[in-house]
């Protein structure tokens, strides 16, 4: 039992270092620009573990709030905006 | 009272003003009356500071007995005579003479920059106050902080604020241009925080005297590859921040999506980042001569660059923009020969071209304003609508060029010199015909703007021009002049900074 | 200095992180795409930084009451590469705010996103005001 509980200690950083990487190619190749946003989140929260098993906790907080939640807001806002068709009277000077 | 209180003034006046600014841009007239006191401190704080030191927060290094009641006694007896007592704790912030010279010029520039968008704006902007002295106070921190890392973060401020300018130039493809800058800058400013995080990995310090002192004492090993590495990250950002190439493009870009005032804040940032990057590369990589060899080789190419692609436009913002980009590579020429008379050459080089370029900036900016046009084909007979200005802006164009009684005639002389005492004539020889092929193209412009018969659908604007600009550009003209005869009021304050970045 | 084989890990991570920021930044024609692409770069050096303040079986260096001076010295990992990134994170998002924002303006002006069509078009080379 011992012996698993050190694996999977081991272990822990290696598979958040994959799903770190992973997380931000299939975010980048996604064709539903909203999904990508979504997506986002997933490597920010990730290096926020990651910080934090690196014994870096504060930054691990604000890595949390900023990449799991403010970035991947933003960046949905910003799809949202330029989803909806443009009025030709307003736009398009 | 003891006048260092001041140092750190400097850089809180004119962030405390942009704060104020913006908070209360409702109000016009208060707006207006803040600004202008705040920018009359610009230029004279710094000569009423006197040389100094500030450690922020009062942690002084453990040898000037800084924090040592905090230390338990075990630590005490490791720290005593080893490097650490001599490391800063705090971020530092330090004043000599030569950063006086440059805040000086700096400020004024600055100053002048805030009055002429007051005076040519209608509708005094708070916002667009806020980014000019926003601007001002990352340059001022810019000289005067010895903490690589604090240069980057007010590094990524100005990048910022930069693109802010432009977008509320109103300047047809502005946001276009922003964009493409701020990609092009998040590459610069990740590059430049890895190179810095690489020193920090090796040396364990972020300030700059304290890694100078860890390279040279050999606690880190000088040879280490990782350290050529961070080298070249570093004048990666010292590339960007300066626009040489392969910058050179978007660097003009910016110049001419600009207000006049606007870009003379902008080739502020260009000259300052140019010195305090490249000032830091020197003093951390002094030893490895091929840094130096890189900084020339950039140097040079973006001198030939910038003044051919000038030759070929047929629009004088862009004309400008492009000579102004190209005479960056002359500080780059002064600080990549890496001796101390050069090093001074290359700073003179720069305190000169805060002044110029800014002079020509609002110079062509005034004939903007009488037109509305910046086609040279369209332009014409402008001497006879505006004759004190238009004497005052081909002057301008004499002084950049390096015509003798001016500023930057002395400091192309300086350049010229030090290129011959390192044994590089070719460089010489290259850097003397390119001073006068920059004369032809603002004999070309000159021709074109203001002797050309004036063609017939031309219309020019029949409004008087501002007073404030017209004064702005006599008070640069007798900076240049006065700066051109006596030279030593400058020279030799600059040489003590020169000699200090060379000093271990 | 010598590595873990943790932070030589984290090392390889912010490396990729930087390469598939810039890969992103070159080949997408899409500039929100171009916009989190250059977010990562950011990530993976904030990522450099922080594994360069790892110590191996260290503890985080948050001083409590319990505990012996010279075994927190000893122990604790280097947190002035911490507070360093906790600037640069807060940098990162506010410069991605704000080219979000531009992109939605540049959406609003010319009804797309693609970067070939808005940042390559002959007529911006003119700087007429408008």
């Amino acid at each position: 039992m011992v012996d698993i509980t050190l694996l999977v200690q081991n272990a822990i950083p290696w598979i958040l270092f994959i799903f770190a990487i992973l997380g931000a190619i299939i975010c980048l190749i996604q064709k539903d620009l909203l999904k990508m946003a979504v997506l986002t989140s997933v490597t920010g929260f990730v290096i926020a573990a990651i910080y934090q098993l690196l014994l870096a906790p504060d930054v691990a907080l604000t890595q949390a709030v900023v990449g799991a939640a403010i970035i991947p807001a933003f960046v949905a806002l910003a799809i949202l905006k330029t989803r909806e068709p443009i009025n030709d009277d307003e736009g398009g000077s | 009272m003891d006048g260092s209180i001041f140092l750190p003034l400097m850089v809180i006046i004119p962030i405390i003003c942009a704060i104020l600014v913006n908070l209360i841009h409702g109000s016009e007239k208060t707006t207006k009356v803040i600004a202008v006191i705040a920018a009359i401190c610009l230029p004279i704080v710094p000569l009423i500071t006197t040389y100094s030191y500030h450690f922020f927060g009062g942690y002084q290094p453990l040898s000037n007995g800084g924090i040592t009641a905090q230390i338990p006694a075990a630590l005490q007896g490791a720290i005593q005579g080893s490097l650490v007592q001599y490391f800063h704790p705090a971020i530092t912030y330090a004043f000599g003479p030569g950063q006086q010279v440059i805040l000086f010029v700096l400020g004024l520039v600055a100053m002048c920059a805030v009055f002429v968008s007051i005076a040519e704006t209608k509708k005094t902007s708070g916002v667009y106050l806020y980014m000019l002295f926003m601007l001002t106070a990352a340059l001022m921190a810019f000289i005067l902080t010895d903490d690589i890392f604090n240069l980057y973060v007010f590094f990524e401020i100005a990048a910022l604020v930069q693109v802010g300018l432009i977008l509320v130039s109103r300047v047809r493809g502005n946001y276009e241009t922003g964009l493409k800058y701020m990609l092009l800058g998040e590459i610069g400013g990740s590059f430049l925080l890895l190179g810095i995080g690489l020193l920090l990995g090796l040396t364990g310090n972020v300030n700059i005297s304290d890694i100078v002192l860890a390279i040279h004492t050999g606690a880190v090993d000088p040879t280490n590859p990782v350290l050529l590495f961070a080298a070249g990250m570093l004048i990666y950002g010292w590339l960007y921040a300066t626009g040489l190439p392969p910058f050179n493009a978007i660097k003009s870009e910016i110049y001419s999506k600009g207000l006049p005032s606007g870009s003379m804040i902008l080739q502020s940032f260009s000259v300052i980042g140019c010195i305090a990057v490249g000032l830091t590369i020197i003093r951390v990589f002094g030893y490895l001569p091929v840094t130096q060899m890189a900084m020339l080789a950039v140097s040079v190419i973006a001198m030939i660059l910038g003044i051919s692609m000038a030759m070929v436009q047929d629009d004088y913002k862009r004309i400008i923009a492009y000579l102004a980009v190209g005479e960056l590579g002359y500080i780059g020429v002064g600080l990549g020969l890496g001796t101390a008379y050069s090093i001074t050459a290359g700073l003179f080089q720069a305190v000169n071209e805060l002044v110029v370029t800014s002079f020509m900036f609002i110079g062509f900016g005034l004939v903007l304003y009488k037109t509305r046009t910046s086609k040279l084909s369209n332009l014409g007979g402008l001497l006879e609508s505006m004759p004190i200005p238009a004497l005052l802006t081909i002057l301008a164009g004499f002084a950049m060029a390096g015509v003798p009684p001016f500023n930057v005639f002395q400091s192309k002389y300086m350049l010229v010199q030090a290129a011959l005492d390192s044994g590089l004539p070719e460089l010489a020889i290259i850097m003397i015909i390119l001073s006068v092929v920059t004369f032809l193209a603002f004999l070309k412009i000159t021709y074109a703007i203001f002797l050309k018969p004036k063609p017939d659908d031309l219309e020019i604007v029949s409004d008087s021009l501002p007073a404030t600009t017209v004064a702005v550009m006599f008070l640069f003209f007798v900076i240049c002049l006065v700066i051109g005869l006596y030279p030593d009021i400058v020279v030799g304050n600059l040489g003590i900074y020169a000699l200090s970045v060379l000093m271990v | 200095m010598v590595f873990s084989a943790v932070q030589c890990g984290s090392l390889v991570t912010s490396a990729l992180l930087m390469i598939i920021g810039l890969v992103a930044l070159v080949y997408f024609d899409n500039i929100i795409k171009k916009i989190i692409g250059a977010a990562f770069i950011g990530d993976g050096v904030n990522l450099l930084l922080i594994s360069l303040g790892y110590k191996a079986n260290g503890i985080p260096y948050i001083f409590l009451q319990n505990m012996e001076v010279n075994n927190f010295l000893g122990q604790a990992s280097y947190p002035l590469p911490f507070a360093l990134v906790l600037t640069s994170i807060v940098i990162g998002a506010s410069t991605l705010a704000v080219m979000l924002a531009i992109s939605i303006v540049l959406y609003k002006r010319h009804g797309t996103l693609s970067s070939s069509a808005l940042l390559n078009d002959k007529r911006l080379g003119e700087d007429n005001n408008e």
